[in-house]
């Protein structure tokens, strides 16, 4: 580690004296945290009209034994389909595919190349600060995947700070265990953070399969990491920074409901490398950076001997930020990106070299009361085509304690390695695969209560109104008597998103409740299947309607949290003949924050699924009942 | 928030069609669900009362039937059907489809094969064995060792014939010792294997797309443990035809290849054009109904919706009838 800190001598986190828009830096409030500077990629700084969620630091603080799903799960309007406690999870909103939703850490998609999603379960939520969220598309900044919408995991660095450390010990049900320990130092030019986790679990709990207890077998979760940033502002116009993120998982796979185990597990390893430098001049910046993403999966189970994939991914960004008026911002850059994938189901290795040029324009008016932005970005791959991508987006705060906004976009989705390049006895990938690709619009109005009544802090109602229109969907079918991917179908989303934010503050005292409501109407428009009866039905595994609102109080040191929601019915067929009932989950986090000098202790109790609800999220696949997580944490 | 839900209702479900008291012959329509989701369903089609009967398991037994309903066979007049990735077969009583039993711990059971009225073989995918059952209990007696997977059996006097896709050979099993008795090598994939007559038997190898070999159809003559390959007919490389059926008077073969073709077993050659065009179905599963001369075709469409299935006059290849089935229909099996 100490070697580790000496070979890391470059870091930075300053914000850009002349960022356009004030939510590039962003200040996060929480009454029992210092306030933590956030520099969000620059690029963010040209999503226009785009609606964000920044979950609540306190939200993530209870959810720190967890993982990004669960966060996800209760505090915003995705849908994590989850295969159960430590099983897969991947997101999908607005109607998406998990292939339609893009995870970015410092700006790098984190999909993987060769099944196009991410899984939520794996990554540990307190490995960070801010967790936020893009509602829409961004495929004209971010690319391919990025169709749904994207998560964004982020980390501040806290200059000035000193030496701080934090240890955690968590304890659950099923007897899962996890240790944090997480190192800070600051001082004026340099801010190093280092995580550290472990964890496991057997996670054998119980479930009703009709109306009998049924106890989960070969679930067991061992998982360790290890997250480290480094920020160094070598002057006033360079800054560099490095990030590495190991991590190792094993996990038993458990079977489908009656179905008998057959001892499935499954290894992911990651290793995750990014740097960057920051070349700042007053009307000018520089964004290079780099990243080497790698990964590899091996599963086993008592049928097949072992089956791995792995694939690695060298990722270069150059961003060119011009501010040439007053009010007028422009970024030209390109991104070149060479990816190699190895699986025993492909004949060879494959390559992938993927070259994308995109900039956008911005300007904002005298009075920033109007903004907008136009951004385009067309990708250029071996073998494969993609479309040039564009988004218009107008924001308008002209009006007393309104925000309107207005967004176009086009996305795509190009086809993974696996949809291409799959060549085993039963399924055959198809090259000949045309990326997803489609336009959407979003209207949105944010209406911001005056903050001086009734003691009212924060108040405002977020409603969004969307629709969306992909060609050629991606699914596996037959083709010549293998399954094989083929582009079958037109889809349309559309939906009424409204959230609502209020917080009270006392004496002494905060009490809070975040609303969301989800509404979505996502059909298969068009089917180039003959006699398709899914025509005009919801998309399997999307829900119509997710509804959450979560009350919470600071009282002195003291919090409580509760996070209620409702998930609709799900269909599990194309043709919407079968589904899965909707649930209601009800989750309690209690907690104290004793501060003795400089030494914050932390305590937290969580009650997941209090009403011991019995449902699944995934057909055939149980999840835990009511089941408990204690927290305990000191900070020096 | 409540009242927003109220909206999110379940469609309404069409009642079924109660099942009779007693039913006795019919056609059987096999669907295999999606694989890991527990929804494979067995439907019943009453042809002399023009009924049609959906989930008639779940219904007798008020449980669901499994995960990859896989083959079924009748045998001493009881129906078992045997579900793949639940790795059991169930046991029903024929007239009322009412589980009798259920033959549990097996691997990945693909095929039940009668030998006698008190001896059953059941090949399997993973477990590189054939399990012999008997049937007076329905336990499993013994395992007969194989080197791969077991799939197709065909009985043929007092020798079973079985393929083995993950090889290049048919094996034969003595049935009276229940042992390996000899093997001939044919080509990579055997799969399909039906008799055309006493001597003449017809088998679909797959090939390999990964090893680089083509699928074969080969035409065999086997009589007194003798074996001679008569004719091979390889397919073009990408193909993979599935599938093979053979007609009522054996005198023609049907396969699917995306659409399905037909070849005189007295042909010299592979047919070019197709017998009937799927234009763009995904047909998946085909049986020949030998009362009424007609194959029926299954169209999965996207995996994920009930299927829809063809019938096909198997002389001009004419659409007789439409009807939906079950997610993934992937066999038929016809008993009146």
């Amino acid at each position: 580690m100490l070697l580790c800190l000496v070979l890391s001598a470059w870091a930075v986190a300053q914000a850009y004296q002349s960022d356009p828009v004030d939510s590039n830096k962003q200040v996060l409030h929480n009454k029992n945290l210092k306030p933590v500077d956030i520099y969000t990629n620059k690029l963010d700084a040209f999503k226009t009209a785009v609606k964000t969620q920044h979950i609540d630091t306190l939200f993530i603080q209870t959810q720190q034994a967890n993982s990004v799903a669960e966060v996800l799960s209760k505090y915003s309007q995705i849908f994590i389909k989850s295969y159960g406690a430590g099983g897969l999870a991947t997101a999908g909103f607005r109607g998406s595919s998990a292939n339609q939703t893009a995870i970015l850490w410092n700006g790098f998609n984190l999909q993987s190349p060769m099944l196009g999603q991410a899984d939520f379960a794996l990554l540990p939520a307190g490995l960070f600060e801010n967790v936020s969220i893009d509602y829409g598309s961004t495929s004209s900044i971010y690319g391919s995947g990025a169709v749904g919408g994207s998560v964004i995991l982020q980390n501040g660095a806290l200059f000035q700070s000193g030496l701080r450390s934090q240890i955690s010990y968590s304890i659950g049900s099923f007897n899962n265990q996890q240790q944090v320990l997480k190192l800070w130092y600051g001082n004026k030019k340099t801010f190093s953070s280092i995580k550290i986790f472990n964890q496991w679990g057997d996670n054998g709990y119980t479930f009703l399969n009709q109306g009998k207890e049924q106890k989960q077998t070969n679930a067991k979760l061992q998982q360790s990491g290890l997250l480290w940033d480094e920020y160094l502002q070598i002057n006033t116009h360079n800054q560099v920074s490095l990030h590495l993120w190991v991590q190792g998982s094993y996990r038993q796979i458990p079977p489908a409901v009656n179905i008998p185990d057959n001892k499935a597990n499954q290894q992911d390893e990651s290793l995750r490398l990014s740097t960057e430098w920051k070349y700042m001049r007053k009307l000018y910046q520089l964004n290079l950076r780099s990243a080497l993403l790698k990964e590899s999966i091996a599963y086993r189970d008592t049928n097949l001997s072992k089956s791995s994939a792995n694939s690695i991914q060298y990722n270069t960004f150059i961003e060119n930020y011009f501010h040439p008026f007053q009010n007028h911002f422009l970024q030209l850059s390109a991104n070149y990106s060479y990816t190699e994938a190895h699986s025993d189901a492909y004949t060879e290795s494959k390559q992938q070299n993927r070259l994308a040029l995109f900039a956008s324009y911005k300007i904002v008016s005298n009075k920033h009361k109007l903004n907008s932005c136009l951004s385009s970005r067309k990708e250029f791959i071996n073998e494969q085509d993609a479309p040039l991508v564009s988004s218009l987006g107008f924001e308008y705060t002209g009006i007393k304690n309104l925000k309107l906004s207005y967004n176009i976009n086009q996305s795509y989705r190009l086809p993974t390695f696996n949809e291409l390049y799959w060549n085993d006895a039963f399924a055959k990938g198809n090259i000949h695969l045309k990326p997803e690709q489609g336009w959407g619009e979003e209207f949105t109005i944010k209406y911001i209560l005056p903050k001086d009544n009734f003691k009212i802090i924060q108040s405002e109602i977020t409603s969004t109104l969307y629709n969306r229109y992909m060609d050629d969907f991606i699914q596996w079918t037959i083709s010549n008597g293998f399954s094989s991917p083929m582009n079958i179908s037109q889809t349309k989303s559309m939906g009424l998103e409204i959230q609502a934010d209020i917080s009270f503050a006392m004496k002494d005292s905060r009490i809070f409740m975040k609303a969301l409501y989800d509404a979505s109407q996502s059909i298969i428009e068009k089917s180039y299947l003959n006699g398709d009866a899914s025509l005009g039905k919801q998309i399997a595994y999307s829900p119509r309607l997710k509804n959450s609102i979560t009350l919470g109080a600071n009282i002195k040191s003291y919090y409580v949290l509760y996070n209620h929601t409702y998930t609709g019915i799900r269909f599990t067929t194309s043709d919407n003949t079968a589904w899965l009932d909707s649930y209601i989950i009800g989750n309690f986090s209690i907690g104290q924050n004793i501060k003795i000098k400089k030494t914050i202790l932390n305590y937290n109790l969580n009650i997941n699924n209090a009403w011991n609800e019995n449902y699944q999220v995934i057909v055939s696949r149980a999840v835990p009942m009511r089941h408990y997580q204690f927290t305990l944490s000191i900070k020096i | 928030m409540l009242g927003t839900q109220s909206c999110d209702k379940a469609p309404q479900v069409p009642p079924l069609v109660v099942l009779p008291d007693s039913l006795h012959e019919g056609i059987y329509v096999l669907n295999e669900g999606n694989f890991q989701s527990g929804n494979a369903t067995l439907d019943f089609i009453d042809v002399y009362n023009n009924m049609y009967y959906t989930d008639v398991f779940k219904q007798a037994n008020n449980k669901v039937l499994g995960d990859v309903l896989q083959s079924m066979s009748i045998i001493n007049d009881k129906l078992y059907l045997v579900v793949n990735n639940s790795g059991k077969v169930e046991v029903l009583d024929k007239r009322n489809f009412i589980s009798i039993s259920t033959i549990a711990g097996l691997r990945s059971p693909r095929y039940i094969e009668a030998v006698s009225s008190n001896k059953a073989y059941i090949s399997d995918l993973y477990d590189k064995a054939i399990t012999v059952i008997d049937l007076s209990n329905n336990s499993v007696l013994k395992k007969i060792t194989f080197p791969s997977w077991t799939e197709n059996m065909l009985l043929s006097g007092s020798i079973m014939l079985v393929t083995c896709p993950n090889s290049n050979f048919i094996y034969s099993i003595d049935i009276f010792k229940d042992q390996i008795k000899d093997s001939i090598q044919l080509s990579y994939g055997t799969h399909s294997i039906l008799q055309e007559n006493d001597s003449t038997f017809w088998v679909l190898c797959d090939g390999s797309q990964t090893k680089k070999i083509n699928a074969t159809l080969h035409k065999l003559f086997f009589s007194n443990h003798v074996f001679r390959l008569i004719k091979s007919y390889p397919f073009e490389g990408d193909d993979k035809p599935s599938k093979l059926v053979l007609n009522k008077n054996k005198t023609a073969l049907y396969w699917l290849k995306k659409d399905i073709y037909k070849m005189a077993v007295t042909d010299s050659m592979l047919p070019k054009n197709p017998f009937v065009n799927a234009n763009g179905k995904n047909f998946y599963g085909l049986s020949f109904d030998n009362t009424y001369n007609e194959l029926y075709v299954s169209d999965v469409l996207d995996y994920m919706q009930k299927s829809k299935c063809y019938r096909f006059n198997a002389n001009t290849g004419q659409l007789n009838g439409l009807f939906n089935a079950g997610i993934i229909t992937g066999d038929f099996y016809f008993n009146y």
